[in-house]
């Protein structure tokens, strides 16, 4: 046997034959690899030996939780419920604090406004209101029996602008319903849990003790109506009355009854309230702002009037 | 059972495997964590060997579990797990080891001149086998991962594999993507390789 061919045979790993056991014997240099290879299978071996660190299992799994989100809650089956107990505490603050920055600090608080439920005293003309709108329950309004001071408050809700057409209001209205406060017709109605009732009371626009308008602005009714009036129907429609919304207002924050103003609004907010004139109405744009807001409404010019 | 089977040597591995992975896709997470237990240590082993670095092989394994827990369910069964799972942790371990070498050859070039000899901190991938170890009797380990440093990487893949790991020829052919007779060849190479190099380091 040649050294090429036992070495051969060596780096194959195979069992040695008796000819190149026999070839070792005469050949000092395939002695010295046979020594070697003989040495790196063992020192082969010696590499099997576990090296690993005693935490090498809680560091892998460390390494996997942001990858398992069904594993970390079999684990820690409390921070799931944690979270959605902290999700749903910043959602309340939030809401609550969106509430409170609507309501003046002093007085009463401001009505919220709403979509107008169909007043009793509105109910008459019902040959003039489309059945699905005499069929719907009213929104942020409370059943019969109940008051405000039994359940809290509705939290503020988004008003929606109705897309049917106009109701044929005002004038008809206007002689069913007198306007707020009007305590002789709504304590003479048969049925007096209306929802208007179950708001709380309005305030006015101007503050007691504030000085009259001067010159060209007008005034708002609420000096003349009281800090304390019931909310009345109002309606904010387009100049071409192909949209409007219905809302809940103190008195303060509506025209007088035969007349209108005019709300203009900007990206997201009102920029002016004038009356049917063009003078702005004095103290008007925070308070309507504050109610018409969640409308959503496109900016523009509208018409806010006295329904009820 | 499942502490039986995830001691090494133990047996049933495959079948184990087999069945936490189908476990594991149907939804059970505790599967996964049997299959890491089962297979962590060589999956360390193996980075080790190929890394020479403890934080760099904890790294791979770490990469290796991530990438295979990304992918089981992608995993059709083809090969066995532990292969699967092999050919990740070479993967990751090439990754790595491009990484450092980039990190090297740029350390080194910042070092100066070419002529200079290596900073001591840069020539960790070729130790000798120091006193205390020959000492203490891990002297002949020392001089053949020293020898193992002085081979190609792919040789010394196919004998880590092979020798240490103790895959198969088939499987270290699928790992490896060559034939069968190839891994028998270049195994022939690699030893020759390893022979050689151990030559000048052990007496």
């Amino acid at each position: 046997m040649t050294c090429d061919e036992f070495l051969d045979l060596l780096d194959r790993g195979e069992a040695l034959p008796p000819e190149a056991l026999s070839h070792l014997d005469s050949c000092p240099a395939c002695a010295r690899a046979h020594l070697l290879a003989s040495e790196a299978a063992r020192g082969l071996d010696a590499l099997k030996e576990d090296e690993s660190p005693p935490d090498l299992h809680a560091r892998l799994m460390a390494a996997l939780p942001a990858e398992r989100p069904r594993l970390l809650h079999r684990r820690l089956p409390w921070v799931l419920p944690l979270a959605a107990l902290f999700v749903a505490a910043l959602l309340g603050g939030f809401s609550l604090l969106t509430f409170l920055r609507r309501e003046r600090p002093e007085a009463l608080p401001l009505p919220r406004p709403s979509v107008a439920a169909p007043h009793p005293a509105i109910e008459k003309p019902e040959d003039s209101i489309p059945e699905a709108r005499k069929q719907a329950p009213a929104e942020g309004t409370l059943p019969a029996g109940d008051s405000a001071e039994a359940l809290p408050p509705p939290p503020p809700r988004p008003l929606e602008l109705h897309r049917e057409p106009p109701l044929t209001l005002s004038e008809d209205l206007r002689e069913v319903r007198p306007a707020a406060p009007a305590p002789p017709a709504v304590a003479a109605a048969p049925a007096p849990q209306a929802n208007t009732q179950s708001l709380p009371s309005g305030r006015g626009l101007l503050d007691e003790g504030e000085p009259p308008s001067a010159g060209g602005t007008a005034e708002a009714p609420a000096a003349q109506e009281g800090a304390a009036s019931s909310p009345v129907l109002c309606a904010l429609e387009t100049l071409d009355r192909s949209r409007y919304a219905s809302l809940q207002l103190p008195p303060g924050l509506c025209p007088p009854p035969g007349a209108h103003w005019y709300v203009v609004l900007g990206e997201g907010r009102v920029t002016a309230v004038t009356d049917g004139q063009g003078r702005p109405v004095l103290n008007a744009v925070e308070e309507v702002d504050g109610a018409v807001r969640y409308l959503h409404l496109p900016p523009g010019r509208y018409k806010l009037r006295r329904v009820g | 059972m499942d502490v039986l089977e995830s001691l090494p040597g133990t047996g049933g591995g495959a079948e184990a495997d087999e069945r936490d992975v189908a476990r594991f896709k149907a939804g059970e997470e505790a599967a996964f964590e049997r299959l890491v237990r089962r297979h962590e240590r060589e999956v360390y082993r193996l980075a080790l060997r190929l890394l020479r670095n403890p934080d760099d092989a904890l790294e791979v394994a770490q990469e290796t579990f991530l990438r295979a827990y990304r992918g089981l369910s992608s995993f059709r069964g083809e090969a066995a797990f532990r292969t699967w799972l092999y050919g990740i942790a070479l993967n990751a371990a090439r990754t790595r080891q491009a990484s450092l070498s980039k990190s090297l050859s740029r350390a080194q070039r910042l070092e100066g001149d070419e002529d200079d000899p290596p900073s001591p901190l840069l020539s960790v991938s070729d130790p000798a086998p120091s006193p205390e170890n020959r000492a203490l009797g891990g002297e002949l380990k020392e001089a053949l991962l020293a020898a193992l440093s002085r081979i190609s990487p792919e040789h010394r893949e196919i004998l880590l594999l092979r020798e240490v790991e103790g895959l198969d020829y088939g499987e270290v052919g699928v790992l490896l993507g060559i034939p069968e007779g190839t891994v028998k060849s270049r195994l022939a190479r690699a030893r020759r390789a390893v022979r050689e190099a151990l030559e000048g380091i052990w007496p």
